[in-house]
């Protein structure tokens, strides 16, 4: 058993198979852009995860009304406290609850670790080429903690983040990606805005991700990277066939598509 | 990310909670075969309806709903007439 | 045991006075969209209705034919499995019972009907639900036409009854001598789907 499928096992006394529901307390809670929030979390058993993982987190009312999403794990594996960036959707049911007015000591439900496709570990070792729109960047970021949370054997993955926001103020953990760029053996990280001009200085793009963005920003297909990308639908679809048309290896691709449904 | 109001499709990650419901293995992973067209591939990967009944998982190739779960206050009513075969593996060492 | 969460109401919460919504349902101001595919987006001038009784077709309009049948409005409540309700929502259309009467027919032939939509969506109902102006094929809502994720061109408008039951994107509608489940009855939503006695899934 490898330690990914480890991992993947619930612990021993968890009531077979099925995920649980585990109450989650609100340690603390850190404004991470005008929409985006990270909640850090004591969730007791928690069984540990793999970057790039969700969970499903569960709101009760007092009347026992319910309403349930999925978000991203921001926190790399062996972090102590498990942290989720949600970012607040108009319209939406949880996230205004979870990114507006969770506070320290609050409690609700989550279930997870949840999902083994859309996950990278250190010991893959191949090159890591990250593409993130939006919120999208939330499990890359689990990836990144990660690979710099893993000494050597994290620096010798080359890895690369191509990061799309609508403007500055929306870069999610902004601070903390331009913290390890600049470490020794640090990812490259790229950005582009799409709907705000550019500032004075920027050293970015300035554009929709597309083919010569990931070309120039990209880890080249010939290093047969593992590509990892996250955002909304139609930002997941244009990079995916892009990629692809670039000559990336398909089954190396691997996407997950997030953003609001019907109901929010 | 997509403007207020806009709707955006999810993808079989989003179902990975539900699916753990339904199968005792991670069936995100599960490499799985489209009826309509025969291309095989992980449930992550198809395209995702909807979840507030359950979830109709479809083949982004054709359209074909490929797995179909109806969420009820009795249980799950799983529909694989979609699938020709969902593999069962433990996930694959890349 | 569920935890309570401080400050939480969820969106729906709004519970009218009296008895003009179902058991379990809430009122919403918005409309939700809930589809189980892609919405298609069939142009007009391939747009056809079909009235089919068996295996025999009874009657087909295309989208011209179907607009210079007898125009009907209503204004109802609507309301979905997923425990929302919407109050007044105003409709335009085709009852079932002109569609009959448009196809030549004296009666429905059989008791049960399905309704076949682009995409690939059925659903299964009682003729007797349908005629005597309780349901109709709808093309406008709120006056404007239908958009294509609420359904349009046309929808299946059959409000006393889950909104799983008014099928979007019609076009063929099948009579039939015996009940049978459709898209959503197969994977265990209630056969029939009466709000009032909150027939969300089988067995209730």
């Amino acid at each position: 058993m490898t330690a990914t499928e480890a991992a993947l096992r619930p612990p021993a006394g968890a009531g077979g198979r099925r995920l649980a529901w585990r109450p989650a307390e609100v340690v603390e809670r850190m404004a991470e852009t005008r929409r985006a929030t990270t909640l850090v979390l004591d969730v007791p058993g928690w069984p540990g995860h793999l970057a790039g993982q969700h969970v499903d987190v569960r709101l009760t009312a007092e009347d026992g009304y319910q309403a349930q999403r999925s978000y991203s794990i921001a926190s790399p594996p062996k972090a102590p406290r498990l942290a989720l960036t949600v970012e607040r959707l108009e319209g939406g049911e949880v996230s205004p609850w979870l990114a507006g007015e969770a506070r320290p000591g609050d409690r609700f439900e989550l279930r997870g670790p949840i999902g083994g496709y859309f996950t990278w570990s250190v010991a893959m070792s191949r090159p890591l080429m990250l593409v993130a729109g939006g919120s999208g960047v939330v499990p890359l970021m689990a990836m990144l903690r990660h690979r710099a949370a893993s000494g050597d054997a994290g620096r010798a993955v080359h890895a690369r983040l191509l990061y799309s926001a609508r403007a500055v103020a929306d870069i999610i953990y902004h601070q903390e990606l331009q913290r390890l760029s600049v470490e020794p053996g640090g990812p490259e990280i790229n950005l582009t805005l799409t709907r705000e001009r550019p500032p004075d200085g920027w050293q970015g793009f300035d554009r929709r991700i597309d083919a010569p963005t990931l070309a120039a920003a990209g880890v080249a297909p010939e290093m047969d990277p593992d590509v990892y990308v996250c955002g909304p639908t139609p930002m997941v679809e244009a990079v995916a066939n892009a990629l692809v048309g670039l000559g990336y290896e398909p089954a190396r691709i691997r996407t997950e598509r997030f953003g609001p449904t019907g109901e929010g | 990310m997509s403007a207020e109001g806009e709707r955006s499709t999810l993808d079989g990650n989003a179902a990975g909670g539900l699916l753990r419901e339904v199968f005792a293995f991670d069936a995100t992973v599960a490499p799985t075969t489209c009826v309509g067209c025969g291309r095989t591939r992980p449930m992550a990967e198809l395209m995702l309806y909807a979840i507030e009944l359950g979830a109709i998982l479809r083949c982004p190739s054709c359209d074909q709903p490929v797995v179909r779960i109806g969420r009820t206050s009795r249980g799950l009513w799983l529909d694989l007439r979609g699938a020709t075969t969902v593999v069962a593996a433990d996930p694959a060492t890349p | 045991m569920t935890t309570t969460t401080r400050g939480f109401s969820g969106r729906r919460r709004a519970r009218p006075e009296g008895n003009r919504v179902p058991p379990g349902q809430f009122v919403t101001d918005d409309f939700p969209v809930l589809s189980a595919g892609p919405t298609p987006r069939t142009p007009l001038e391939k747009w056809t209705l079909a009235l089919q009784d068996g295996g025999s077709l009874a009657g087909r309009w295309t989208w011209e034919e179907f607009q210079s049948l007898p125009q009907t409005e209503i204004t109802v409540d609507i309301h979905c499995v997923t425990k929302w309700s919407k109050l007044g929502t105003k409709w335009k259309g085709v009852t079932i019972d002109h569609l009959i009467e448009a196809a030549g027919l004296d009666e429905p032939p059989e008791p049960y009907l399905m309704a076949y939509c682009d995409g690939g969506y059925t659903t299964n109902l009682p003729v007797e639900d349908l005629i005597g102006g309780k349901g109709m094929v709808a093309t406008h809502y709120d006056g404007e036409p239908l958009e294509p994720e609420h359904g349009g061109p046309a929808r299946l408008l059959v409000p006393h009854l889950y909104f799983w039951k008014s099928a979007k994107w019609v076009r063929r509608l099948r009579f039939m001598e015996h009940d049978e489940p459709g898209f959503w009855e197969s994977l265990g939503y209630h056969i029939y789907g009466d709000p009032w006695r909150e027939q969300r899934y089988d067995g209730d």
